[in-house]
C-alpha cells in the first residue's frame, strides 16, 4: 500500500529522511511520461545545471569525499566526476559523457588552465570562472567550397567511446539512478554556428545570406548527427533522456527571428530528432535553450523535444505556471529555480519557497524535474546549494498540497 | 525609384547597405546637406528599427543588417559632417566590465547607440575600472556604459562606479547599465543614472540622459 507520503511530510523533521517510495529510475520514468511519482526528481550535473570548480571543491570539503580522479567533457569544457557528490546530495540522475579527442586538454578551472586549439580550430580560455570559445575558425565563410574545404571532424574516432558502453551497462545493471546521456557536442547547430562563424556573423547570415546559412547548417548538422549516432550506439539501451543544447533566446525575446527557426532551422532539428529517436525510440530528448523563448516553444515541440530547459523563470513569458499551462501537456520541464535572485541571494526560506513555488506551479501531474535556472556561479553561497538539494527533497512529495 | 531620402529609409530598414550607398551620393549630389541627411533620415530610420525590435517584429539579425546599412552611409556622411563641425548627441564610452567577456548585447549597444547618433568609444570586453577612469580623463566622454552578464561580474560594475566616485569623476558623466542579470532597481540601488534592458532601450534611455547636450 502507498504510505501516506503528505502525512510524512508534515510530521518528519526537517532534514530527517523522507520515506521514498520509487527509485530514482522509476521516479524519472514517471515524471517525464508526465505521472506523478513519489516525489519531483532533483538533478545536478547537466546542461545549466552545473557547479563551479570553486563549488565543487567546497561540496567536496563539507562532504568529505575524494575526487575519482577522472574528468568529464561537458559541452565545451570539463568538470570533475561529479558521481561521488551526487550520492552524498541524493540526486536523481547520472550523466554519461562521449569521451574527448586525446588532443583535448581537461582542464581544471583554476591559475594551472591551459588555453589550446580544438579539434574545430576553436580556442579554449578561461574567464571569470566560465569557459570561453574563440578564434571563430569558419569567420571567413563566403562559399559551399568553403564548408567544403573545412576540416570537420570526424564522430567515429574510437577513443570518443572508448569504456563508456561499460560504463554505462554498469551503472545501469548496479544503480538505479535515472541514465542521461549529456549532449555528446559542445552545442547544437546554432550553437555550433556561432562559435564557429563568430555570433555576428552568424545573425547577419540568417539575416542575409539564407541559402549559404541553409548549406552550412545542414552540413553542420549532419556532422553533428553522427556524434550522436556514435554516442548512442554505446549508451542508447541504458539512458532515459538524451540532451541538445541551442540557445535561440535572449533576455527579452527570440535572438533569431521566429520565422526563420521555422523555415530553416527547425527541419535540420526535427531531423536530429528523428534520427536519435530512430536509434533510441525510447529516449525523451531535452533541450536546453536559455532566455526567453516563449515564441519558439510551439515549434520546439512539433520538432519533437520533449524536456525543456533551464526555464528562466525570471524573464518575460517564461512563468512557470504560465509555461506549464500553455506547454505542460506536450513538455516535461527541467530547472527554473531562480538563480539570480533566490539562489545568490536569498536565505533558506526563500530557497523553500522557490522550491515550492515551482513544485506547485510545474509538478502537477508530473512533468517536472527539480533544478535551478541555470549554473550555478561562485556566488551562491555553500549553505544556500545544500538547502536547495535538501529542501528539493523534502519539498518535491506527491501529492503536491495545492 | 522616389526621393533619395525615403529610398534611403526604406534600404535601411531593409539592411540594403548598396541602396544606402548609392542613395546617400545622389542626395548629397542633389545638395541635401549631410546634416539633414542625418538628422531626418539615417537616424530615424534606425529609430524605426528600434521600435519595430521592441515590437517584436524585428529581431537582432534584422537590427544587425539595419545598423550596417546605417553605418555605410553614415561613414559617407562622417567627413562632410566634420567639415561642418556638426555636433554628434555625445560622447560614450562602453566596455564589458572586469572579468566579463560576454560582448554580444554591448556590441548591440555599441550599434543602436551610432545609429541614434552617438560618437562610441569602444573599449571592449574585460574593461579594467581604470581603464574607464582613465577614459573619462583623457577622452572627455559625456557617458560610460557599462554591462556585466555573470551574478559574479555584475559587482564589478559597482567596483567601477565606486573608483569613478573616488577620483571626483562621478559628475563628470552620466553612468549607464546592463546585462542580464541588472535590473532597474539594481542599477538604482547602486547610483547608476540610467539602465536599459536591450540595445533599443539603451539607445533611448541615453538619448533621455544626454537629452542636454
Amino acid at each position: 500500500m502507498r504510505p501516506d507520503l503528505k502525512a510524512i511530510k508534515h510530521t518528519e523533521e526537517r532534514g530527517a529522511a523522507i520515506l521514498e517510495q520509487y527509485s530514482s529510475r522509476k521516479r524519472v520514468e514517471l515524471a517525464i511520461h508526465h505521472q506523478e511519482p513519489d516525489r519531483v526528481p532533483i538533478s545536478l550535473g547537466g546542461s545549466a545545471n552545473h557547479l563551479t570548480e570553486n563549488l565543487y571543491r567546497a561540496l567536496r570539503e563539507h562532504f568529505g569525499f575524494q575526487d575519482t580522479g577522472r574528468r568529464t567533457l561537458v559541452g565545451f569544457y570539463s568538470t570533475p566526476d561529479y558521481n561521488p557528490l551526487l550520492d552524498c546530495l541524493g540526486t536523481d540522475m547520472r550523466f554519461l559523457h562521449l569521451r574527448p579527442v586525446n588532443s583535448f586538454i581537461m582542464n581544471e578551472i583554476g591559475p594551472n588552465f591551459k588555453p589550446f586549439v580544438d579539434e574545430w580550430g576553436l580556442r579554449h580560455e578561461l574567464l571569470s570562472g566560465y569557459y570561453n570559445l574563440g578564434g571563430e575558425p569558419l569567420g571567413h565563410l563566403e562559399s559551399i567550397a568553403d564548408i567544403e574545404k573545412y576540416p570537420w571532424p570526424d564522430p567515429n574516432l574510437p577513443e570518443r567511446v572508448a569504456g563508456l558502453r561499460e560504463e554505462a551497462e554498469k551503472l545501469f545493471n548496479f544503480t538505479d539512478y535515472s541514465l542521461v546521456g549529456h549532449r555528446p557536442v559542445y552545442g547544437n547547430a546554432w550553437e555550433m554556428s556561432r562559435f564557429l562563424l563568430g555570433v555576428e556573423k552568424a545573425l547577419l547570415m540568417t539575416a542575409k545570406d539564407r541559402k549559404l546559412f541553409e548549406a552550412f547548417f545542414d552540413k553542420l548538422s549532419d556532422v553533428l548527427d553522427g556524434f550522436y549516432a556514435v554516442f548512442l550506439d554505446a549508451v542508447g539501451p541504458y539512458i532515459q533522456i538524451v540532451e541538445m543544447a541551442e540557445d535561440l533566446g535572449t533576455n527579452n525575446g527570440p535572438m533569431l527571428n521566429p520565422k526563420f527557426y521555422r523555415e530553416v532551422m527547425w527541419p535540420y532539428h526535427r531531423r536530429t530528432i528523428e534520427r536519435i529517436k530512430k536509434k533510441a525510440p525510447h529516449v525523451k530528448v531535452m533541450l536546453h535553450c536559455d532566455g526567453a523563448i516563449r515564441r519558439f516553444i510551439p515549434d520546439l515541440i512539433d520538432a519533437g523535444f520533449d524536456i525543456l530547459n533551464p526555464i528562466e523563470s525570471n524573464l518575460v513569458g517564461m512563468e512557470p505556471a504560465g509555461l506549464k499551462n500553455d506547454f505542460g501537456k506536450d513538455l516535461v520541464f527541467m530547472g527554473g529555480v531562480d538563480l539570480v535572485k533566490v539562489l545568490t541571494r536569498g536565505n533558506r526560506t526563500d530557497i523553500q519557497n522557490e522550491i515550492r513555488s515551482r513544485v506547485n506551479e510545474m509538478g502537477k501531474g508530473g512533468g517536472y524535474i527539480l533544478a535551478p535556472s541555470h549554473n550555478f556561479t561562485n556566488d551562491v553561497p555553500l549553505e544556500n546549494l545544500l538547502s536547495f538539494f535538501e529542501e528539493g527533497k523534502n519539498l518535491g512529495v506527491y501529492p503536491l498540497e495545492g | 525609384m522616389g526621393i533619395p531620402q525615403s529610398d534611403i529609409y526604406t534600404a535601411i530598414l531593409e539592411g540594403d547597405e548598396t541602396t544606402v550607398t548609392e542613395q546617400v551620393e545622389k542626395a548629397l549630389q542633389m545638395g541635401i546637406p549631410a546634416g539633414v541627411l542625418l538628422n531626418e533620415t539615417l537616424i530615424p530610420a534606425m529609430a524605426e528599427v528600434g521600435d519595430l525590435f521592441e515590437k517584436g517584429e524585428y529581431f537582432v539579425p534584422e537590427m544587425l543588417i539595419a545598423a550596417r546599412a546605417m553605418k555605410a552611409g553614415l561613414s559617407i556622411l562622417k567627413p562632410l559632417l566634420a567639415e561642418a563641425k556638426a555636433e554628434t548627441n555625445g560622447k560614450i564610452a562602453i566596455g564589458t566590465v572586469k572579468g566579463d567577456l560576454h560582448d554580444i548585447g554591448k556590441n548591440l549597444v555599441t550599434i543602436m547607440l551610432e545609429g541614434a547618433g552617438f560618437e562610441v568609444l569602444d573599449l571592449g570586453v574585460d574593461v579594467p575600472a581604470e581603464r574607464f577612469v582613465e577614459v573619462i580623463e583623457k577622452e572627455h566622454v559625456d557617458m560610460v556604459a557599462m554591462s556585466a552578464l555573470l551574478t559574479t561580474t555584475m559587482v564589478n560594475i559597482e567596483m567601477t562606479m565606486k573608483m569613478i566616485g573616488e577620483k571626483g569623476l562621478r559628475d563628470k558623466v552620466k553612468i549607464m547599465v546592463g546585462g542580464a542579470p541588472l535590473t532597474r532597481e539594481y542599477a538604482r540601488s547602486i547610483g547608476a543614472d540610467g539602465f536599459a534592458a536591450d540595445a533599443s532601450q539603451a539607445a533611448k534611455e541615453a538619448l533621455v540622459l544626454l537629452g542636454g547636450k
